[in-house]
C-alpha cells in the first residue's frame, strides 16, 4: 500500500512538475525563513547559559531616584561585593567587573588599541565557565598587574611564542604580565570580554585603604558591575528580601541626607541579555524582537502552507477521478486521507531538505547581516534540526489536511459519471486564503517602509550640533593632554582644518551626571543634572546656537571658575525660561562632615544653548550643563572639523602632528557621524530582517498566486476561447482574469492597514523622536503589492488570453 | 441476490428537485445477466450506482445477498462492495498515474492481499483479458478497447459475485465492443452475475433479461431464455 502511495505521489509530482516546483519552492522558502529565525531566536535565548552555574549567578544593579529623576543602572557600588558576602549567608562568591575603555597595547613592535578588557576579581574563573587554556585559574588574577588574554589576543601579540610571563605595555607605561590565556568567550555572552586585568591592580593603584573602603560615600558611586554566585539551594529572592536590613546598616544615613530613594535590582545572569533595559549595560537584545520574529516566522510558514492548500484544492478536479476510482474499488475515506497527507508530507520533507541545504549556504551572509555567529549542524545544534523536522511535520499535516479532507470527501457516484465537478466548493476559501497571504505581505511591506523611514529620520535629523566632517580622537596620552592648545594651533595651520575642540565626554554617547543646586523660587534646590566640561572652541565647532546670553570667552578669566551654559531643557526645567542668564547654579553639594569642597563649583549661568541631541533619538533631550575648562583632566575627546577637500591628506597631516606630540600613543580616530549611526545598529539590523523576510513572504505569496492564476487560466481556456471567437480582445480577457485578484489584493491591504498601523506605532513609541505614520506609506504598500500581484497574474492570463481560440474550443 | 422495494431516488440541487428513480421494484438472481435500457436521463446510472452501493436511495429498501443495506454507513458499504462488486464504466476510469498492472492491482491493495498473491492474480487476470503484454504501460498509451479490457480485469480481480457495467461499449468501436461483450458473457457463463446498462440492442441481446426504464419507472421486463 505504501509503495502504491509513493508511486502515485512521485508520478503525480512528475506529471505536474510546474505545480510541484511552485509548491516545493514556496515551502522551502518558508522553511528557510523559519529555520533562520529559529536559529536566531535560539541563540538569543541561549545567552550566558553556557555558564554551568548560570542559575546561581545574579547581577546587582541599582534603581534610584534623586530629585524626582529616576535612573536605573546596571552597575552597583564597589563595596557591594565584599559586604554582601559578609552579610548574606547565601553568597558563595562575588565578582566585581570594572571596565577600562579602549587602551593601547604594546608588545615589541606591535601596537594596537584594544577594548573589552576589564578589571575583575580573581574569583571570575570559579563563578563563570571561562576556560583557561594556559595558566592557573586560582592564581592567574591574584596579583597586581596580571593580565589574562583570550586566544585571539594572545595570538595577535605573541604569535607562536609562549604568552605566559610576557610583558605587555598597556596605555602609556603600565606593564602587565600575562598570566593566562583563555578560550574566546562565546558570542552568546552579554559581556564579550577579550581579557581580564586583575582587580588587585586597581587596589595597588588606588591604595589598599581607599580601594577597600566602606565609608558611606563609597556606596553612592555606582562604578562597577557586581556578580554574585549564590550557594546551592539558596533562593535568589532571599537577597532582595534581606536587603532592607543591609541598607539600614550601610547606606541609609547618607542616602537620606542626599535625598535618594534606592532600590536594589537583582538580575539572573541568563535574563540580562533579553530582559534588562538598564543604563550603562552591555548592548542587550530585545525580547520584543523575539516576539516580532516568531510572529514573522509563523506568518511566513502560514503563507507557504496556504499556497499548498490553495494549489492542491484548485487542482482537485484533476484528482477527483482518482479519488472516485479508488473509492469504487474499495478505498475507505481514511485510507485516502492518509494518502493525501503523505503526499503533502513528502513535499514538505523534500522542501525541508532543500531548505537545510540553502540555509547552510546562506548562513554566512545572514550572520553578517544580523551580526551573529549562527551555525546549523547535527553536532552543534541537533535541537534545531529536530525542531525543523517537527516544523516540517506540522506544516505538512496542517497544510495537507484540508486538501485531504476535501478531496477524500468526493462522491464516487458523482465523479465517475464523467461530469466534472466544479472547483466551486473551494472557491470562497481560496479567496480567503489569498487575502490572508496578501494581508501578511502588506503588513510586512509597510513595516519595512516604516522602519526604513524611521531609521533614515534618525540618521538625518538635525541633531542640534554639527556632526558632519568631524574627526574624533580620544586623547589618552597624559603629556599630550597638557599640550592641547599648542596642538590645536599646530593643527589649525592646515588650511583644511577649520576648528579643533575638546571635551571630557563624547557627544552622543557618554555623559556624567551629578547633583546640582539651582536657583529656584525659594532658594537653591537640588537636581541631578548632566554636565559636560568643554573648552572655549567647543560650541563654535559644534555650531551650537545660543538662545540667550553668550558663549564662553577666553578673555573673561572668571569663565573657567564660575560660568555655566545650560540648554533650553534646563532653563525650562528650572523655570528660568527666558531669564536664565544670571541665575545661580552650583555643581556638587557640600556633605555634612566633609571638610574640603573639592568638586564643587559655584557660579552663574552666562548663556543658554539651543537644545541638541546629546543622546540617541530614542531618548528625550534632558537638561545639561556646560562648564569650560582647559584642565588636562577634561581634555579626553578631541574633535577636529575638516573641510571636504583632500580628506586623506588632512588625516595624514593630523597623524603627523599627533605623533610629534605623542610619540608613545598611536593616532586613532573615527568620524562622529559614522559613530553616531552605530547608535542605531539594532534598528539597521531590524530593517534588514524586515526587508529580507518581507521580500521572502511576498515571494512565497506570489508563487502561490502564480500557481493559482495559471490553474484558473487553464480551467477557463474554453470560456476564453468562446469569448475570443465572439470578439473579445486580448486585453479585455487579461482584464477579466486579473480583475478578481486585484480585488482580493486590495481587500488584503485594507485589512492590513489597521494592523500594521497599530503594530508599528507600538514599535515607534520606543522613540522619543519618531516619524508619524502617514497615509502614503499604505498607498505605496497597495501599489507595491498590486504591482507584484498583477505582474504575477498577468503573465499567465496573457498567455491564456492570446492562445488560439480554435484549440481552446476543442479543448475538453 | 438483489432485491429492491419501492426504491426512490430524489436529487435535490439548489433550484430543482429531480426524481431519478420512482418506486423501482426489482429482483435479480445470482448468475443472471441483466441489461438495463432506456432513454438518456431516465435513471439507469442512478439505479446502477445504488445497486453498486456507491449511492444511497432516498427511500425504499435494498437487499443485497439477503442483507438489508440501504442504511449502511459509507464504511460498511465500502467493505461490502470491495468483496462483492466489480465495476466497468463507459469512460474506463483508469488512474492515469498508475500503470496497467498497478490499476488492476488496486482493489487487492485495499483488500490487503499479500504481494506475491497480488502479482499472481493480476498477471492471471491480464492474461485472461489478453492485455498482459501491456502491463507496464500507462492507460493513455492504450487504445480504448485495451483500456476497457484493463478496466474489466480490474473489475474481476477480486472475484466479485456481481459485475456492474455502465455502457461498457459506449466509447468503443464495434470490434472492440464485441470483444468486451464476449468477455462479459464469458464471465457470466462462469457464474458471475452481471448487470449492464446499454443503449445497444445487440449488446442487450446477450442478456437473459432486459429491464426497460422510463423516467425513473420500470416499464417492461423482458424475460428471455437463452438457448
Ligand atoms: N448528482 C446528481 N444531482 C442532480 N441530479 C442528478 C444527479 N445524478 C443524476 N441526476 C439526474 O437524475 C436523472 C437520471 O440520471 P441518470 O441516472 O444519470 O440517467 P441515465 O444514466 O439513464 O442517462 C437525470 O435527470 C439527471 O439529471
Ligand atoms: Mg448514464
Amino acid at each position: 500500500m505504501l509503495k502504491n502511495f509513493l508511486i502515485t505521489i512521485i508520478r503525480n509530482f512528475n506529471r505536474n512538475k510546474f505545480y510541484t516546483v511552485l509548491n516545493v519552492t514556496g515551502l522551502s522558502v518558508g522553511l528557510i525563513c523559519a529555520i533562520l529565525i529559529v536559529l536566531f531566536i535560539q541563540e538569543e535565548l541561549s545567552y550566558d547559559k553556557y555558564n554551568v552555574k548560570h542559575k546561581r549567578i545574579v547581577r546587582l544593579a541599582s534603581d534610584f531616584t534623586l530629585n524626582g529623576k529616576r535612573d536605573r543602572v546596571a552597575t552597583s557600588p564597589m563595596p557591594f561585593g565584599p559586604t554582601f558576602k559578609q552579610e548574606f549567608p547565601e553568597v558563595e562568591e562575588f565578582v566585581r567587573v570594572q571596565g577600562s575603555g579602549r587602551q593601547q597595547f604594546r608588545y615589541g613592535e606591535k601596537e594596537f588599541y584594544e577594548e573589552r578588557i576589564s578589571y575583575v576579581d580573581s574569583s571570575v574563573f570559579r563563578v563563570f565557565s571561562y576556560k583557561l587554556l594556559q595558566g592557573d585559574p586560582d592564581k592567574a588574577l591574584s596579583e597586581p598587574y596580571s593580565i589574562v588574554l583570550n586566544q585571539t589576543l594572545a595570538k595577535k601579540y605573541f604569535g607562536d611564542e609562549d604568552p605566559l610571563g610576557k610583558v605587555l605595555i598597556v596605555g602609556e607605561d603600565r606593564s602587565f604580565t600575562v598570566t593566562g590565556v583563555m578560550e574566546d568567550i562565546p558570542g552568546n555572552s552579554h559581556f564579550r570580554f577579550r581579557g581580564f586585568y586583575s582587580m588587585k591592580t586597581l587596589e595597588a593603584l588606588r591604595g589598599s585603604e581607599e580601594f577597600n573602603s566602606t565609608e558611606p560615600i563609597t556606596f553612592w558611586s555606582f562604578s562597577n558591575y557586581t556578580f554574585l554566585l549564590l550557594k546551592e539551594n539558596s533562593r535568589v529572592e532571599a537577597i532582595k528580601e534581606k536587603f532592607p536590613l543591609y541598607y539600614e546598616k550601610y547606606m541609609k544615613a547618607l542616602g537620606d541626607q542626599l535625598g535618594i530613594d534606592y532600590t536594589l535590582v537583582v538580575q539572573k545572569l541568563a535574563d540580562i541579555h533579553l530582559k534588562s533595559d538598564l543604563q550603562w549595560d552591555a548592548p542587550t537584545g530585545n525580547i520584543k524582537y523575539i516576539f516580532i520574529l516568531s510572529a514573522i516566522a509563523f506568518f511566513i510558514l502560514s503563507i507557504a502552507g496556504i499556497n499548498y492548500m490553495n494549489m492542491a484544492t484548485a487542482r482537485s478536479t484533476k484528482r477527483a477521478r482518482e479519488v472516485g476510482v479508488r473509492k469504487v474499488v474499495g478505498a475507505h475515506r481514511d485510507t485516502l486521507i492518509r494518502q493525501f497527507l503523505m503526499e503533502s508530507l513528502s513535499l514538505t520533507f523534500l522542501a525541508l531538505a532543500i531548505a537545510i541545504i540553502v540555509v547552510e549556504l546562506i548562513l554566512p551572509f545572514f550572520n553578517s547581516l544580523v551580526d551573529k555567529d549562527l551555525a546549523l549542524s547535527i553536532s552543534e545544534t541537533p535541537e534545531i534540526l529536530v525542531f525543523s523536522v517537527l516544523l516540517a511535520l506540522i506544516l505538512g499535516i496542517v497544510s495537507g489536511s484540508y486538501p485531504a479532507f476535501y478531496l477524500s470527501s468526493f462522491h464516487p457516484a458523482v465523479i465517475l459519471k464523467g461530469s466534472t465537478i466544479k472547483g466551486k466548493a473551494g472557491g470562497m476559501l481560496r479567496k480567503l486564503l489569498v487575502i490572508s497571504q496578501f494581508t501578511v505581505s502588506a503588513i510586512m511591506i509597510s513595516g519595512t517602509i516604516i522602519v526604513g523611514i524611521q531609521l533614515n529620520y534618525m540618521n538625518n535629523k538635525d541633531m542640534g550640533f554639527s556632526k558632519e566632517d568631524v574627526l574624533v580622537s580620544i586623547v589618552r596620552d597624559s603629556l599630550m593632554r597638557t599640550r592641547i592648545e599648542p596642538l590645536k594651533d599646530e593643527l589649525r595651520k592646515n588650511p583644511n582644518i577649520n576648528t579643533v575642540a575638546t571635551s571630557n565626554t563624547l557627544i552622543g554617547f557618554d555623559g556624567s551626571k551629578t547633583v546640582h543646586l539651582y536657583e529656584g523660587e525659594e532658594g537653591m534646590e537640588q537636581y541631578a543634572l548632566n554636565f559636560s566640561v568643554i573648552d572655549f572652541d567647543y560650541l563654535d565647532m559644534m555650531q551650537m546656537k545660543m538662545m540667550q546670553g553668550r558663549k564662553f570667552d577666553r578673555n573673561i578669566a572668571s569663565d573657567t571658575s564660575s560660568a555655566f551654559i545650560v540648554n533650553q531643557a534646563a532653563a525650562r526645567k528650572f523655570n528660568w525660561n527666558e531669564n536664565a542668564v544670571g541665575k545661580k547654579l552650583q555643581l556638587g553639594v557640600e556633605l555634612e562632615g566633609e571638610e574640603d569642597d573639592d568638586g564643587i563649583m559655584k557660579g552663574e549661568v552666562v548663556g543658554v544653548v539651543a537644545d541638541f541631541h546629546y543622546r540617541p533619538l530614542r531618548e528625550n533631550i534632558e537638561p545639561i550643563n556646560f562648564l569650560v575648562s582647559e584642565h588636562e583632566r577634561f581634555r579626553r575627546v578631541m574633535y577636529v572639523k575638516l573641510n571636504q577637500d583632500n580628506r586623506e591628506e588632512t588625516i595624514k597631516y593630523i597623524e603627523k602632528v599627533w605623533n610629534e606630540f605623542s610619540p608613545k600613543m598611536a593616532f586613532n580616530y573615527f568620524f562622529l557621524d559614522e559613530r553616531l549611526r552605530e547608535n542605531y545598529d539594532s534598528e539597521v539590523r531590524l530593517t534588514w530582517i524586515f526587508s529580507i523576510f518581507s521580500l521572502l513572504s511576498i515571494l512565497i505569496a506570489s508563487l502561490g498566486l502564480f500557481g493559482l492564476s495559471s490553474f484558473i487560466a487553464e480551467q477557463r481556456t474554453k470560456e476564453l476561447g468562446v469569448r475570443k471567437v465572439l470578439g473579445a480582445s486580448v486585453s479585455q480577457l487579461v482584464y477579466l482574469l486579473t480583475k478578481e485578484f486585484v480585488k482580493l489584493i486590495i481587500i488584503a491591504n485594507i485589512i492590513a492597514i489597521p494592523i500594521a498601523y497599530w503594530a508599528m506605532n507600538v514599535w515607534l513609541n520606543d522613540f522619543s523622536y519618531r516619524i508619524q505614520i502617514s497615509w502614503w506609506i499604505f498607498l505605496l504598500t497597495i501599489i507595491v503589492s498590486l504591482a507584484i500581484g498583477i505582474c504575477t497574474v498577468a503573465w499567465q492570463s496573457f498567455r491564456a488570453a492570446s492562445a488560439d481560440p480554435v484549440n481552446a474550443i476543442k479543448y475538453e | 441476490m438483489i432485491k429492491t422495494k419501492n426504491l426512490i431516488k430524489i436529487f435535490r440541487t439548489d433550484e430543482v428537485e429531480t426524481t431519478a428513480l420512482n418506486n423501482v421494484n426489482l429482483e435479480i438472481n445470482e448468475g443472471e445477466f441483466v441489461a438495463i435500457m432506456g432513454p438518456s436521463g431516465c435513471g439507469k446510472s442512478t439505479l446502477l450506482n445504488i445497486i453498486g452501493l456507491l449511492d444511497n436511495p432516498s427511500e425504499g429498501e435494498l437487499h443485497f445477498n439477503g442483507y438489508q443495506v440501504e442504511n449502511y454507513s459509507e464504511r460498511q458499504r465500502t467493505n461490502l462492495r470491495k468483496e462483492n462488486i466489480g465495476f466497468v464504466f463507459q469512460s474506463f476510469n483508469l488512474i492515469d498515474e498508475l500503470t496497467v498492472f498497478e490499476n488492476v492491482e488496486l482493489p487487492l491493495l485495499y483488500m490487503k492481499v499479500s504481494g506475491s498473491e497480488r502479482k499472481r492474480r493480476v498477471n492471471e487476470a491480464l492474461e485472461r483479458m489478453n492485455i498482459a503484454h501491456r502491463a507496464k504501460h500507462f492507460p493513455q498509451q492504450l487504445s480504448g478497447g485495451q483500456q476497457q479490457r484493463v478496466a474489466i480485469a480490474r473489475a474481476v480481480i477480486s472475484n466479485p459475485k456481481l459485475i456492474l457495467a455502465d455502457e461498457p461499449t459506449g466509447n468503443l468501436d464495434s470490434a472492440n465492443g464485441e470483444e468486451v461483450m464476449n468477455l462479459l458473457t464469458q464471465l457470466n457463463e462462469e457464474g458471475t452475475t452481471i448487470i449492464m446498462v446499454t443503449h445497444s440492442p445487440s449488446d442487450a441481446d446477450r442478456s437473459h433479461r432486459i429491464i426497460q426504464l422510463f423516467d425513473g419507472h420500470v416499464v417492461t421486463e423482458n424475460m428471455r431464455q437463452k438457448l
